[in-house]
């Protein structure tokens, strides 16, 4: 009782620990007194799950949580890890995120299980790293019908590179397609992993999840480290809290750290007196005397910005300092760049403070300030990846209320002037004029792509036609091959993925990552709407593709362009030349023919309902161009 | 006098069945029920006239359905309740509505004695296919022949009802339309292109309905004032065609924003700067008609309702809006209001501004909405 009363006078009354306060009232006792007494490092695991999407990694984790006891089926949601609305509904994770469950093992010992959750998307491949590297094993899950898929290979890779005890798990053995016998063997011929007594399982209902968890017990090694040297804790995930500041996720390598700890974060520099250690129960925090070495667990130190706890820094004692910090960190660059504006201009300043909100919990988010003629004020901005990107923008629409309109996603391309200097593109309206480059690259991915040998050809088309330089097939089986390849990674942001299912119907996956810059005959496309330039639609492309693009381009404007009072051309041009034209006829009927007395209201209200469709557009001169005009020409249909 | 002028508008919602292209409040009725309505009307016309005395009535027009269904003597009743219970101007325009072979001598007496003196005929068509298509109970022999009567009893203020853009109508067809009205000598010509509205017959069949392409529709409007004009009609409001000063006072009222009073089943008035409806239910109306309690979707228009309405009803007519009138109306300048608005259209062509006046040019009203939804 006594831990109970010292726990309410921790907590502030923040919605996050009513909530806590609500669910493991009762737990929270429980576990603390495990901590504090029995465990020592040999009783702790720290690991991932990594798998392809939809295999069922998130749907595991939830079993694991549920049958370790930390929260009853009743208080089960499903995908607690997966705490952001948008996550749930999009069946992915975004952001890492730690649950600490107490495990009492076959052998009748309790043990500390530390499942580190990482992001499935390449978008955040930096971020995936930095979980791996807090972790001592990782469980592979592939699913016991679809085998394995390029992205169960990249996170392997990922896995092995940080010199992670790995053990796979064959899911969704209650389908009537499983076929487990085959991916076992398909395991052992890949991956190169012994497969036999891998545990078959059903994450959905739960079956034989119970020898995952004594596989986790036997097969990954309890962490090592040395609780007497100096500080050394990874960061791999930080989040702000307006209350707390920013909580910092991070695995203690060696030392310990403690409330009034000074700590440093190496990369950053900063230095903050630590509030607060403690660990994650499902999606809530429970605070605790000490983190040391092997443990993992969150920090919190009245910091007010993520960007000062960048992910894969390392955190350190003030008063005595590691020597040197942990491998791995760099700076994350946004990889992607779009504008986004208020659909409605006065917003500029919502806008503006939505982003703000944003970037405090997501240190690779960039903004700046930027004018279009066509859109007003509004903000270029940087992003991981495409999905990043929808993540971001729907987030702002949903979360703050705010109605966006988002330009074409452009890469960063590397501007070589003919006086040598060399700049970077993120902006298409900012490229000299042609006299003045001597030439220009564009970033490159590796790609590899799984598929089955049915539709290599077509997939070999596809990367060809997005300009892919071809550098081998690896058979998996018989019927499976990976196709590498070196892409523009121009080519694939946008609809790529999408061209890539559907030629495949829906069997090749997809994995890349980013390899450098080559050089590229990169050319500007304007679109011009009733003769005006749009700024907002014009972008960088290869100058083999600009033909076909600016026609598909106008084409798609054309029919997302309502007809007007007046004929509208639209033209794509290179510089001067036009190379298409499509044309918008005028409006012919537009009428209330009758409106008398009794009409009135009704028909105020369908002009009210045009007015408000009006509203959403956005006026180049004498023509009004709906919002998703804006977006949805990035979405070209094939061929 | 303007602000002490209301208009009268009462609504029979009986029809002998249903056209295909009608979203109206209407339904079939026997004798009985028409006495009982006409029973509520009065009382109804009774009770409100209490609280209108300072008014003058400008205007009377019996609208529906088809008030010429009306069984004999109830017509009459309805209007001597008005006379009785209104003060009626000696020179307002009383309109009544009718159909085809709904009509006979008789009735037509029995409307002059009540003080009638303008008759809106729904024509719609002078081909039996596109009456039968439309769900129409007369053909064009009908038509004529109650044509016929209706000049011999004495009406010389003739309004008559087409529709152009109907399924398999063609150009040359509503142009042959046109001359054969015109020169049939009537005064006022009201000629709407169809619009498929939610909840007739009509919109549950769009897709096999042969419907005229848009460019032919449109051209069909665009042709309607020149042949009309060649017989003396003037263009004076979207769809409505008059000689000289036979334009209808009653709906240059709603355009004018002047109050009006209706009603009856389901009628909208505009009081005091608010616009109302009576309930759509026959038996609450019988019921309650001189109780308030029957009043649905009460809007008290704001300011900026109230402007917004001068322009987008105002606006439908041929010579515009009055900056003036606007001033004097509303003690604030139109520039103010709407300048930006207006400066945009004049520029681009799809307003014209001329000696104080604003008017949406001929070649742009059949698309007039994109240029009123600007004004809301």
């Amino acid at each position: 009782m006594t831990a109970l009363k010292r726990r309410e006078i921790h907590l502030n009354p923040t919605p996050l620990f009513c909530i806590i306060m609500r669910i493991i009232k009762a737990k929270v006792l429980y576990l603390e007194e495990k901590i504090l007494s029995t465990f020592d490092k040999s009783h702790i695991r720290n690991f991932c799950i990594i798998a392809h999407i939809d295999h069922g990694k998130s749907t595991l984790a939830d079993r694991i949580i549920e049958m370790t006891g930390l929260l009853t089926q009743r208080e089960m949601q499903d995908q607690i890890l997966d705490n952001m609305d948008l996550e749930r509904e999009r069946g992915i994770t975004i952001k890492a995120q730690a649950v600490r469950t107490v495990y009492k093992a076959k052998n009748g010992e309790e043990y500390i299980l530390n499942m580190i959750d990482t992001p499935g998307h390449v978008d955040f491949n930096y971020e995936v790293s930095r979980s791996l590297a807090a972790c001592d094993g990782a469980i592979l899950v592939v699913d016991a019908a679809q085998g394995i898929e390029a992205q169960t290979l990249g996170n392997l890779y990922l896995a092995l590179d940080h010199d992670l005890e790995v053990f796979p798990v064959i899911n969704k053995i209650d389908l009537p397609s499983a076929e487990p016998e085959r991916v076992i063997n398909e395991i052992e011929d890949v991956i190169g992993i012994e497969a036999q007594d891998a545990p078959q399982i059903s994450a959905k209902t739960g079956l034989n999840v119970d020898q995952v968890l004594e596989a986790i017990v036997e097969k990954i090694p309890a962490p090592s480290g040395d609780e007497n040297s100096p500080l050394q804790a990874l960061i791999f995930d930080s989040v702000y809290d307006s209350y707390k500041g920013v909580i910092v996720s991070c695995r203690v390598m060696n030392g310990k750290v403690r409330k009034g700890t000074k700590i440093k974060m190496m990369a950053t520099g900063a230095v903050e007196e630590v509030v607060e250690v403690g660990y994650f129960g499902a999606g809530q925090m429970i605070p605790c005397d000490e983190l040391s070495a092997g443990m993992v667990g969150y920090i919190t130190a009245s910091i007010k910005n993520v960007s000062l706890t960048s992910v894969g820094d390392t955190i350190t004692d003030n008063d005595r300092p590691c020597d040197k910090p942990l491998p791995g960190y760099k700076k994350v660059n946004p990889m992607v760049y779009c504008g986004l504006y208020p659909a409605d201009g006065a917003h500029y300043q919502d806008l503006r403070d939505a982003l703000e909100k944003l970037k405090l919990n997501d240190a690779s988010l960039f903004y700046e300030p930027e004018t279009s003629v066509a859109l007003g004020f509004g903000f270029r901005c940087g992003f991981l990846g495409l999905l990043h990107l929808e993540i971001i923008q729907e987030r702002l629409e949903r979360e703050y209320n705010l109605d966006l309109i988002t330009t074409a996603p452009s890469v960063i391309y590397k501007v070589h002037k003919t006086d040598g200097t060399v700049f970077d593109l993120t902006n298409p309206t900012n490229l000299p004029d042609p006299s003045q480059i001597d030439y220009m690259e564009e970033p490159i991915v590796k790609a590899e792509i799984m598929v089955t040998t049915d539709f290599i050809g077509p997939i070999m088309q596809l990367c060809q036609e997005r300009r892919g330089q071809y550098l081998g097939t690896e058979y998996i089986e018989q019927t499976r091959a990976v196709l590498k390849y070196i892409l523009p990674l121009n080519e694939i942001i946008y609809d790529f993925f999408d061209a890539l299912k559907s030629r495949s119907k829906g069997y090749a996956s997809f994995d890349y990552e980013l390899e450098g810059y080559q050089r590229s005959s990169l050319v500007k496309l304007d679109i011009l709407v009733n003769k005006e330039e749009v700024d907002a639609l014009s972008f960088i492309v290869f100058e083999g593709s600009a033909y076909d693009r600016g026609r598909r381009m106008c084409e798609k404007l054309k029919e997302e362009i309502p007809r007007q009072l007046f004929e509208i051309p639209i033209q794509a041009a290179i510089g001067s030349k036009i190379i298409a034209r499509e044309t918008v006829r005028a409006l012919r009927k537009d009428v209330l023919a009758k409106c008398y007395g009794g009409d009135i209201t009704r028909k105020k209200k369908l002009l009210e309902k045009q007015k408000e469709g009006k509203k959403r557009m956005r006026s180049i001169g004498n023509v009004e161009i709906p919002q998703k005009a804006f977006l949805s020409v990035l979405k070209l249909d094939e061929s | 006098m303007t602000n002490s002028e209301t208009e009268g508008y009462i609504h029979i919602p009986f029809c002998a069945k249903k056209c295909s292209y009608c979203d109206f409040l209407s339904f079939p009725c026997g004798r009985e029920k028409q006495q009982l309505y006409v029973d509520a009307l009065i009382k109804e016309i009774e009770s409100r006239s209490l609280q209108n005395r300072d008014y003058r009535m400008r205007s009377v027009f019996l609208g529906g359905g088809t008030p010429s269904l009306l069984e004999y003597g109830l017509v009459k009743k309805i209007m001597d309740s008005m006379y009785e219970n209104y003060d009626i101007m000696p020179d307002a325009e009383i309109t009544i509505e009718a159909n085809p072979c709904t009509l006979d001598e008789r009735k037509l007496d029995e409307y002059l004695d009540s003080g009638i003196n303008r008759i809106s005929i729904g024509c719609q068509s002078t081909n039996d296919k596109q009456l039968k298509m439309l769900g129409r109970l007369h053909d064009s022999e009908g038509f004529f022949k109650t044509m016929n009567l209706v000049k011999k009893s004495g009406f010389e203020n003739i309004n008559i009802d087409l529709m152009s853009g109907l399924p398999d109508q063609t150009l040359a067809e509503w142009k042959e339309t046109l001359c054969v009205i015109a020169e049939l000598g009537v005064s006022h010509i009201s000629a709407y292109s169809l619009i498929i509205e939610e909840g007739t017959r009509f919109f549950e069949i769009e897709e096999e309905l042969n419907l005229p392409e848009e460019s032919i529709v449109s051209q069909m409007y665009q042709s309607t004032a020149g042949i009309l004009n060649k017989y003396g009609f003037i263009h004076y409001e979207i769809s409505n065609y008059s000689l000289p000063n036979f334009e209808s006072r009653h709906n240059l009222g709603y355009w004018q924003g002047i109050r009006y009073e209706g009603f009856g089943l389901g009628a909208s008035s505009f009081e005091d700067n608010t616009r109302f409806s009576n309930t759509t239910d026959f038996d609450e109306y019988i019921n309650n008609s001189r109780d308030k309690r029957i009043r649905r979707d009460i809007i008290k228009l704001t300011k900026e309702d109230l402007y917004s309405e001068f322009m987008i009803l105002g606006l439908r007519l041929i010579e515009g809006i009055s900056e003036n009138e606007f001033k004097e109306k509303f003690n604030v300048t139109l520039e103010s209001v709407f300048g930006d608005t207006i400066s945009k259209h004049v520029k681009q062509g799809t307003l014209a501004r001329n000696n104080g006046r604003i008017f949406i040019p001929e070649k742009y009203l059949f698309v007039s909405n994109q240029i009123l939804a600007d004004f809301i």
